[in-house]
């Protein structure tokens, strides 16, 4: 192999690895000489020996997940790819588009944090992201941290976080424009194009525009409401479950990342189909999300500090003038603003590198009632952060990080306008927020690493869980914000070499434990809702992650996590239960052949997912019995750069699980059939098939 | 007070004789006469999970606590009703069915569906058809069994105040010979803007009669028929919560069921109470009115409840009340044989509580397996 071509593997090599802030594809240094590459070739996929992601997986302190867009199908959405990793599970309201959420580590979905290329979401209206309405194709990867999380990415995420990254430049594979477009069931359909290269020597541009929609009219078994009487049941097709989504985005920046910034803008609409029992026709919801960011970075000195400012826009309308939803009629809008910046500066200190920061932010939300009948719900929050964190080598091989964050945060509601509160003040809330963390990682051998964390988070109500004061809603001032703590240890083993014929493998195993307090939730009685401090809970489980490839042809790829669960409350009706909807065992297996025949690649990928029964409910009275759900597909080369892909989801058509009843109400009815469903009373499609055409230059 | 006074005195008097006083958590005694074995029935359900619900079984002689003895009848937020012999759990919002069980062995004999989206509300049974309110519907669904045929009787007319979405509310039913009274509240956006009403529905045609317009808006909770020799003189009793923090208005209100032009009136006000009624129950024995009465301060929070007796000869409301003071008490059903049980909310010690001759035999609540709700406890003898 020729200098230039262990070059361009090289580059190739490191561009797989690289994090949004690291040294660009392109770019190398090879001892003293810095070669600049093009690459006007696609590189070959099949030729690296390595784990993808090997170097930060060994290097880096928290275990994070990382998710490849060009991995999964056209169409899927964050949280559809989360879900398949490990510790993680997702929570899907049903079918192409609908609403989800994803859970990690047993943590509730709160607790999970959300960015968007290192910008934190906003958390004051609702404290869960609807990751449904994220492509991931309209990003390049996420990085999903499952234990600690690095400081600079904020406080809250006893859950860990999630960071959507928008990949500079060149696409994986060198390419300059790759576009696609496909159909598939239930009148899903997609159209993507990505344009990212170099313009010149020192700027680099990642441009993506994206249109996806779908019918969502799925079959589904209904028990009618009436479990115990299987003798109404029927298929009934999915009503008011349509949604299209237009996204567009574009990110300019320096070759070494000192200088970035960018826009993003998406737009959805989508029908809110309600549940079995309680289907809707017409409500609907129209949401406007805007992000617009820029960095850049100062050199002090030996320090180097990034400054930040953001801007996030989110703009929700919800139509329900037929009371649908049985919550009378609405037709509201929810806009949330919020704009923030940060100074974060790195410096060294003899052998040790210290980060410290500075944060600050403002959200403000506003609940408007368009009929005019009850006045605006608004309120804001500021707030500011220090951060500190000390990255500390002992020897060569541990690298042991101590970090604090400590979060000041103002909550102020407007004054009500009507009712026996009216125009009275609200007193505003001040929350001090500290949340220390400890990693460490100790690189034992060059392919295996010891890595341990240990953190304290904290998320703060939202201003609906404090504030609201609507129809049978309302919050209370006086909650405190849901605090945990969470410890992971475990191991990685990548070997950067080939064992005979078995390459890219990749082992990692962690054990864990988090523990949350205050949960904060709505609590429904005498048919009004308001938020408690409710409950404490505990998990621990253990992580096992393996990959390898066979004869450079059959790649395989398996993850298990175990759970194990407990409610911590002084109700006898709860307390010593399980978490509701996390399972005890969760596998994912996936195994992909690829071949090149008549010079075309070719490839065809087998997947299952398996989850033990779970409980529906914090009583643990209803069973979620076991699922094994099946995937399939093949994507083939036609031409230079032109292939098509085909897709199925849910390979058996399973759509019915049968429930066991733990006190027969009848001797002869000891089960019951129940749909396909991660969340009671939202049913999942039964097999999904979907095309593709893509083509890359 | 000079009744519960006299009460306690002779509750005193018994337990120095050692004659049956009740004591915690105590049985009958072995040489006690043939006495009732009532059961209560309590359900619930999750309102975080839909669909989710449970029946817990308490024998009030021995106090024993049975969770979960007929899955899959209580779905989400259901409420219950005896009649006949039969066990009727309507599940109200999030799963519109009804559950029918046979009230001795609580063995299933039917569940069907009202109607998706109709949210019924509460049970009358007259012959083989059942009355549903639904507050989902323009009015009542009328359920022939055993087919489980369904119409449904419009009553949207009643509502003559602000805009009519074609859905009165009703939430309560009762059945006197052949006709059903359902009381509507007529709410706009959930506020009760204008008094209540009861539609008279006449069952040999399914139709409305006549109405009668409640003295008060927003009835909560069942109908309960008074003695007919009582002060309220066999009137049916349905509690009105104009406001539930403000007691000025509101009354558990008397609808007269007899002559020819039926009336309403109130009966104990909620000044009279300080609270809305939760739940109304009569003791067998037509003696006393039960009433679990609920207060919720300006800001909805706060919640008390307690549980107070009227009555039923004089139509004086007992001083002070039943249950001790830290209780939540939400709901109340009178048992054969003199006992109530009642519903304690109080958080993370909810569950039932047992009072027999006006002294609680229960030491702490017995929990049913999920967190409380009103109007979703029955007490029967099988």
């Amino acid at each position: 192999m020729t200098r230039t071509g262990l070059t361009c593997l090289l580059v190739a090599y490191c561009a797989t690895a690289a994090a949004d802030d690291a040294a660009p594809a392109s770019t190398a240094t090879v001892g003293e000489e810095e070669t600049i590459v093009i690459i006007d070739r696609a590189p070959d996929p099949d030729a690296r020996p390595t784990a993808r992601d090997r170097e930060r997986a060994l290097g880096d302190a928290p275990f994070v997940t990382i998710i490849h867009a060009e991995d999964h199908p056209a169409t899927a959405s964050v949280a559809d790819a989360v879900g398949a990793s490990v510790g993680a599970q997702t929570r899907s309201l049903g079918g192409l588009g609908a609403y989800q959420s994803v859970t990690v580590r047993g943590a509730a979905p709160g607790h999970t944090a959300v960015l968007v290329d290192g910008l934190p979401l906003a958390r004051i209206a609702a404290v869960t992201q609807d990751l449904g309405r994220y492509t991931l194709d309209s990003f390049s990867e996420v990085e999903l941290y499952r234990g600690a999380v690095p400081v600079e990415l904020g406080g809250a995420g006893i859950g860990g976080a999630l960071n959507l990254v928008t990949r500079l430049g060149r696409g994986e594979t060198g390419e300059r424009v790759r576009a696609s477009a496909g159909v598939g069931s239930f009148g899903a359909r997609h159209l993507r194009l990505r344009y990212g290269d170099r313009h010149g020597e020192r700027v680099e541009s990642a441009t993506t525009i994206g249109y996806q929609a779908a019918r969502g009219d799925f079959s589904y078994f209904s028990n009618n409401a009436t479990p115990l009487n299987t003798t109404d049941d029927t298929y009934q097709q999915r009503q008011n479950n349509e949604f299209w989504q237009v996204d567009g985005a574009s990110r300019f920046g320096l070759v070494d990342r000192s200088a970035v910034g960018g826009v993003r803008i998406g737009y959805k609409q989508q029908g809110l189909p309600g549940s079995i029992a309680q289907p809707t026709m017409s409500a609907n919801m129209g949401t406007l999300d805007v992000i617009g960011d820029g960095r850049f970075d100062a050199g002090v000195g030996t320090a180097t500090a990034r400054q930040i400012g953001y801007l996030l826009v989110e703009r929700q309308r919800l139509r329900d003038l037929s009371s649908d939803l049985d919550v009378g009629a609405q037709d509201r809008t929810y806009l949330t603003l919020s704009g923030g910046a940060s100074s974060t500066w790195h410096a060294p200190i003899g052998s040790a590198r210290l980060t410290a920061g500075l944060e600050v932010r403002g959200d403000r939300f506003t609940d408007t009632d368009e009929s005019g009948a009850n006045p605006a719900l608004h309120g804001d929050r500021e707030g500011g952060a220090v951060l500190a964190g000390l990255d500390l080598s002992l020897g060569e091989t541990i690298v042991v990080t101590p970090a604090m964050r400590f979060d000041v945060m103002r909550t102020a509601p407007a004054p009500i306008s009507v009712g026996p509160m009216a125009n009275q003040p609200v007193p505003t809330r001040w929350d001090t927020v500290p949340s220390p963390r400890l990693t460490a990682r100790a690189l034992v051998t060059p392919d295996i690493a010891v890595k341990s964390s240990a953190g304290g988070y904290v998320r703060v109500p939202t201003l609906v869980e404090l504030f609201a004061n609507r129809g049978t809603t309302f919050g209370s001032p006086d909650l405190r914000p849901e605090r945990g703590r969470s410890a992971d240890i475990g191991l990685v083993w990548a070997p950067a070499k080939a064992l005979g014929v078995v390459d890219r493998i990749f082992v990692e195993a962690s054990a864990f434990g988090t523990r949350a307090h205050d949960r904060i939730a709505f609590v429904t009685s005498l048919g009004i809702s308001r938020a408690f401090n409710i409950a404490d809970s505990q998990t621990y489980g253990a992580e096992l992650v393996a990959s390898a490839r066979l004869a450079r042809t059959v790649s395989l790829t398996a993850n298990y996590t175990r759970l194990v669960t407990q409610q911590l409350t002084d109700d006898p009706n709860f307390a010593g239960k399980a978490v509701p909807q996390q399972p005890a065992h969760a596998v994912y297996a996936r195994a992909d052949v690829v071949r090149r025949a008549f010079g075309r690649r070719a490839a065809v990928w087998l997947d299952g997912s398996w989850q033990s029964e779970t409980f529906l409910d914090e009583a643990n009275f209803m069973h979620v019995p076991q699922r094994l759900l099946a995937g399939a597909g093949a994507r083939v080369e036609l031409a230079a750069g032109v292939a098509a892909s085909i897709s199925v989801e849910n390979l058996a058509d399973t759509r019915i699980q049968y429930s066991p009843l733990p006190s027969p109400p009848r001797p002869d009815l000891t089960e019951i059939p129940t749909p396909l469903e991660d969340v009671g009373g939202f049913p999942l499609p039964g097999r999904t098939v979907y095309v593709a055409l893509d083509w890359s230059h | 007070m000079q009744r519960l006074s006299s009460f306690l005195l002779i509750t005193l008097v018994a337990a120095a004789c050692g004659d049956g006083g009740a004591s915690p958590d105590a049985g009958p005694t072995a040489d006690a006469p043939a006495v009732p074995q009532p059961i209560a029935l309590a359900v619930a359900g999750d309102f975080g999970s839909p669909g989710v619900g449970t029946v817990a079984k308490l024998d009030v002689t021995s106090l024993e606590m049975s969770l979960d003895v007929a899955s899959g009848a209580a779905l989400g937020d259901p409420v219950i009703r005896y009649v006949d012999g039969k066990i009727y759990i309507i599940n109200r919002f999030g799963s519109s069915s009804v559950t029918i069980l046979d009230g001795k062995t609580l063995a299933l004999e039917d569940q069907f569906s009202t109607g998706t989206d109709s949210n019924p509300q509460d049970v009358a049974v007259v012959g083989d058809k059942l009355y549903i309110p639904s507050t989902g519907t323009a009015g009542v669904v009328v359920v022939t069994r055993p087919a489980n045929t369904r119409t449904t009787i419009d009553l949207s007319a009643l509502d003559s105040v602000g805009p009519n979405d074609g859905k009165p509310d009703c939430v309560a039913a009762y059945a006197v010979g052949t006709k059903v009274y359902v009381a509507c509240g007529m709410l706009d956006s959930f506020a009760a803007v204008e008094p209540a009403k009861v539609a008279v529905i006449d069952t040999a045609t399914d139709t409305m009669t006549s109405s009668i317009t409640l003295p008060y808006g927003n009835p909560i909770g069942f109908f309960a028929k008074s003695p007919d020799d009582s002060t309220y003189g066999g009137d049916l009793l349905v509690a009105t919560a104009p406001s539930f923090s403000d007691y000025a208005t509101g009354c558990i209100a008397r609808v007269s069921t007899t002559g020819a032009t039926p009336g309403a009136s109130c009966g104990p006000t909620n000044m009279d109470l300080g609270g809305y009624a939760n739940k109304v129950d009569v003791a067998p024995d037509g003696s006393l009115l039960y009433v679990a009465v609920g207060t919720l301060d300006e800001n909805f929070a706060n919640p008390t409840g307690k549980l107070r007796g009227v009555d039923l000869e004089t139509g004086m409301i007992w001083d002070g009340a039943i249950s001790a003071s830290g209780q939540l008490i939400i709901d109340v059903a009178a048992c054969p044989g003199g006992q109530v049980v009642a519903t304690d909310q109080t958080t993370n010690a909810s569950g039932l509580r047992v009072w027999q001759n006006l002294q609680e035999r229960t030491t702490a609540a017995k929990p049913i397996g999920l967190r409380p709700t009103t109007t979703a406890l029955v007490c029967y003898e099988p």
